[in-house]
């Protein structure tokens, strides 16, 4: 004490003896502050204007799905119908007079659909009116006079965005509802419109505010800081960020007007998470959350999106809708306080529910496998940065129905499957479905693992496995190719030992262990039988089935080896979605496509991904193969999938299992439909499953579901169809013989009949006056 | 194809080809029962579908009828495709955008219409048309070899098709493919 008061007492006295010094001293501090705090607020200046004028959003590539086609006849019930709707983010009303909206009574809907530009064309906004009959569109016109045909607007199902995951939907103000504009001033920032970038008096009332209810409910910052904080500065919370954040913002306020501060922060500030993709601006949360355009909001979600700016995870309204919705209701009270509207109005929207599409199934899907896909697709023409900066739409071939569905029914089949294992494997068992409409390549839909929203290895394109007895048809393909053999053809199930060039012995087995001796082909197919399989192909020859894979669709020709013949080769189940979709196609070739046709951000087309079709194998030889794989699913490795598929619906198919039942396969399809199945784990190691144990259920229970039609392609010319015996592959007919199946073969063929079943059985004298009465009508 | 005109040979082949007819009327009845029915998949009430006529099925085991019930001519029902409403609004649409030279939109409109009616060869025919307007020949051929592919009992839709594989080997002055293509449009009409 009296220490310190011998010093302050001595403290004056060098005061005065240094005055001059210490006064030079302090201005010299308070200058060089001063020069350096101008220097620094240049230097801010500096960023926030080159920064905020030279900065355009950086705008993803917009990927939509397939549009869905209106028409006389389309599979549509009143329910579908609104169901397509409101899937589109439609909403129902008394009276519709916006693009968006729509009114159903009974089995009549009336729409106004929204103005769309598609890639050939614009398509204004119309009001429609659908009625239904039952399954299928009845009518469809507009004021009166009947439409032929009507594309719905497609649905957006996500963007290309960059390695940062900063994905948006930019917005222009005339976009944006006013009552938006009204609400996030009112819960955000009441005094935008007049200060300068910095509220004192809200910063200290938000602090008494928050001190008295001990938790965040108001925040001090003005928009304009929010705006720099999104734009300039990382999360740190410290008092320099603070003082730095506010200069900013007033310099910012110093340099541009109201609107354009405000259109910024719309476009800029974050909104939700979806996995890797953050979801920026008020444009694409829109899309996010209710699946549909900003510009079509009522009140309650506007409400409900001003309601997320302030915690957009602690009040996520998909996993805390409670949060959500007591916030969403706060904002709407403070609009009432604030009389931006009225109290029976708020009441009105506080009254409806939160109104979110459901994640990862409307409009907050998200397809990384299916958009790997696109990315892919379009990597071949683009630069990265034209697909994630440049603002490209993207028309895609997704059907979101049909995605959904097979995401849906392979995870089920999954999880049954590993419910039903008594040892649990410490990895989860992996599957991988692509669907594509065989007579146009297009592929609707594509998942990539059973966490089909996780943006990861995307095993559909990437996973080169082994595909089993999935190359049989292919080995049958060149048999028939080659003019030798037909459906009936007996071939010798028996024992094999094929010397191998590098002097070991190959001896394949049947899957059974067992030899099944003589069998017509028809029967080794559809039963996969290895050995016949084996014996056929090395008649063939080797060099021709090798040559039959590349002819098909597959990007190289396998080694010439015989392990081949038994699938000892590695394809991804795209790959193997192209091979059969050549046979699904009647023999023709069409390159796979997920993407139709890409439009830049003005509009203007810039390439169209045209359908293509080459001829790679007879119809003839396909026919005859095809209607084997029709016997693959009636009585051979496919059969139990009858259960799951509608009565009488013709479907082809086969099953492929790997060596120590590593791989699970299923592929085959419909007159409309292709889907190809995989099982497996990651690592390879054995599943326990065979192709029709594992993949074959969520095949048939994903067509069975999808609305597909029969296999119906004609007899081609010079073919005709014939019964003979399952077993012994001898020609006989009803009433006489065993376990008969209709199978292709040329016309005028001489099977061997079944002893006792000659009579009135295919004499030559027949055939002949069939080939005469195919002469007379083709004159 | 829903909507499908269906028809019979407009008439049965005159006098003068009696004695073939006669030959071939005897010949038919004796084979008429070796023409399966077209394909029909199992009714699902069995688990394993095992085809059996369910005339014979009750009935004891018979030998062989010698003398065959005649059946009538295993007539192929000619089936000349139509085009849908839907279809019939997108070609005809795909034709003016044709005619003011913007392939890429017709051959999308076409495309539009190929989704909805995918086995119909007419509208594979009109995607040929475009192709060969914009000079991608070998797959204004393609078109037509699909749509030939498909129209198995259709023979004026057929001939349209290989009018139009010929004009594709005429532009690529393969005259001798042209003509044969040419002289089976003829023969298919």
């Amino acid at each position: 004490m009296a220490k310190a008061s011998k010093q302050s007492g001595a403290t004056p006295g060098l005061f005065r003896k240094f005055r001059k010094q210490i006064l030079i001293g302090a201005a010299l501090v308070v200058g060089v502050g001063l020069i350096a705090g101008l220097a620094w607020m240049l230097y801010l200046d500096r960023i926030v204007t080159a920064q905020f004028e030279g900065r355009r959003w950086t705008l993803p590539a917009q990927v939509y799905a397939e549009p869905t086609e209106l028409y006389v006849g389309q599979n549509f019930s009143a329910d579908g119908m609104e169901r397509e709707l409101r899937r589109l983010g439609y909403h129902r009303v008394d009276d519709p007079k916006d693009p968006g909206s729509y009114r159903r009574k009974g089995a009549r809907i009336d729409f106004v659909s929204r103005r769309f530009a598609f890639w050939d064309g614009a398509q204004e906004s119309q009001h429609l009116t659908v009625t239904a009959r039952g399954d299928a569109i009845d009518s469809l016109a507009s004021q009166g006079a009947d439409v032929p045909i009507f594309r719905l607007d497609p649905l957006l199902i996500g963007s290309i965005f960059p390695m940062h995951g900063e994905d948006r939907v930019v917005i222009t103000p005339d976009q944006v509802p006013p009552m938006l504009t009204a609400a996030l001033k009112v819960a955000e920032d009441r005094k935008f419109d007049t200060h300068h970038g910095v509220n004192l008096a809200a910063i200290l009332r938000a602090a008494w505010v928050n001190l008295r209810a001990g938790q965040i409910e108001q925040g001090g910052s003005t928009l304009t800081q929010q705006l720099v904080k999104s734009y300039f500065l990382d999360n740190r919370r410290t008092l320099g960020r603070k003082i730095e954040e506010a200069c900013m913002a007033i310099l910012l306020e110093i340099h541009f007007d109201k609107q354009d501060l405000l259109n910024a922060y719309m476009n800029e500030i974050y909104l939700g998470q979806d996995g890797r993709r953050a979801i920026h601006g008020f444009g694409l949360a829109s899309q996010f959350y209710f699946g549909k355009p900003l510009s079509e909001l009522q009140l309650h979600e506007v409400a409900l999106l001003v309601a997320v700016v302030r915690g957009p995870s602690y009040y996520d309204p998909r996993r805390h809708p409670e949060r959500a919705r007591a916030r969403r209701d706060l904002v709407l009270k403070l609009m009432v306080e604030q009389q931006v509207i009225d109290a029976a109005t708020a009441q009105q929207a506080m009254a409806r529910p939160l109104g979110t599409a459901g994640a990862g199934k409307a409009a907050g899907g998200y397809y990384p496998a299916f958009l790997d896909l696109v990315r892919r697709t379009l990597r071949r023409d683009y630069r990265e940065e034209d697909l994630t900066e440049a603002g490209l739409k993207i028309f895609s071939t997704l059907n979101p129905a049909v995605q959904q569905r097979a995401e849906t029914v392979l995870s089920q089949e999954l999880d049954r499957i590993e419910k039903a294992r008594k040892k649990k494997k410490p990895q989860p068992l992996e599957g991988v479905v692509v669907v594509t409409a065989p007579q146009n390549g297009e592929v609707i839909a594509l998942v990539g693992g059973r966490e089909a929203s996780f943006d990861g290895f995307n095993r559909a394109l990437d996973a080169k496995r082994s595909i089993g007895s999935l190359v049989k048809p292919v080995i049958y393909l060149a048999a028939m190719e080659s003019g030798r053999f037909t459906p009936a053809s007996m071939v010798e199930d028996g024992p094999v030992e094929v010397k191998l060039a590098n002097g070991k012995t190959w001896q394949p087995k049947n899957y059974s262990r067992e030899f099944f001796g003589p069998v017509p082909l028809v029967r080794a197919l559809a039963q996969s039988l290895n050995l016949a399989t084996v014996r056929l192909g090395l008649d063939v020859g080797l060099p021709a089935v090798t040559k039959e894979f590349k002819t098909l669709g597959l990007d190289h020709e396998p080694p010439q080896l015989p392990s081949v013949l038994l699938g000892a080769l590695d394809v991804s189940p795209l790959e193997v979605a192209q091979l059969y979709n050549s046979f699904a196609n009647g023999g023709f070739n069409t390159p796979l496509r997920a993407v139709r046709a890409v439009v830049d951000a003005e509009g203007k087309p810039l390439k169209a991904f045209g359908l293509e079709v080459t001829p790679v194998a007879t119809p003839q030889a396909v026919y005859q193969v095809n209607r084997m794989m029709v016997q693959v699913m009636e009585r051979g490795t496919g059969a139990s999938a009858r259960a799951n598929l509608p009565s009488g619906l013709v479907v082809a198919g086969k099953s492929g299992t790997s060596s120590d039942y590593r791989d699970s396969w299923f592929a085959g399809f419909s007159g409309s439909h292709l889907a190809v199945v995989w099982m497996g784990y990651d690592d390879n190691s054995p599943t326990g499953l065979t192709g029709s144990t594992g993949s074959l259920s969520v095949w048939s229970k994903l067509m069975g579901s999808i609305g597909t039609t029969s296999l119906n392609a004609p007899v081609p010319d010079g073919m005709q169809e014939t019964w003979v015996e399952f077993y012994t592959g001898l020609a006989a007919k009803p009433g006489c013989g065993d376990d008969l199946v209709t199978i292709a073969v040329p016309l005028g063929t001489q099977l061997p009949v079944k002893p006792g079943c000659e009579a009135g059985m295919g004499t030559t004298l027949g055939d002949r006056a069939r080939e005469l009465w195919q002469s007379i009508i083709q004159r | 194809m829903t909507a499908e005109t269906l028809r019979r040979p407009a008439a049965m082949p005159r006098l003068s080809l009696a004695p073939a007819v006669a030959v071939w009327v005897a010949a038919l009845a004796l084979s008429a029962c070796t023409v399966p029915e077209p394909y029909r998949a199992p009714q699902p009430s069995t688990p394993v579908p095992v085809p059996k006529q369910p005339t014979t099925q009750t009935q004891p085991a018979q030998p062989p009828p010698v003398v065959e019930e005649p059946e009538p001519l295993p007539a192929p029902v000619v089936r000349e495709p139509t085009l849908g409403p839907a279809s019939r609004a997108l070609v005809g649409q795909a034709q003016a955008q044709l005619a003011s030279k913007n392939f890429a939109v017709a051959a999308s409109s076409i495309e539009r219409a190929l989704r909805i009616e995918p086995g119909n060869p007419l509208l594979w025919i009109e995607l040929g048309k475009v192709r060969q307007a914009e000079g991608n020949y070998v797959q204004a051929e393609n078109m037509g070899r699909k749509a030939v592919a498909m129209s198995v009992n259709a023979p004026r839709t057929r001939s349209a098709a290989w009018s139009l594989i010929a004009d594709s080997y005429r532009a690529r002055g393969k005259n001798a493919e042209a003509q044969d293509a040419a002289a089976r449009a003829g023969t298919a009409r």
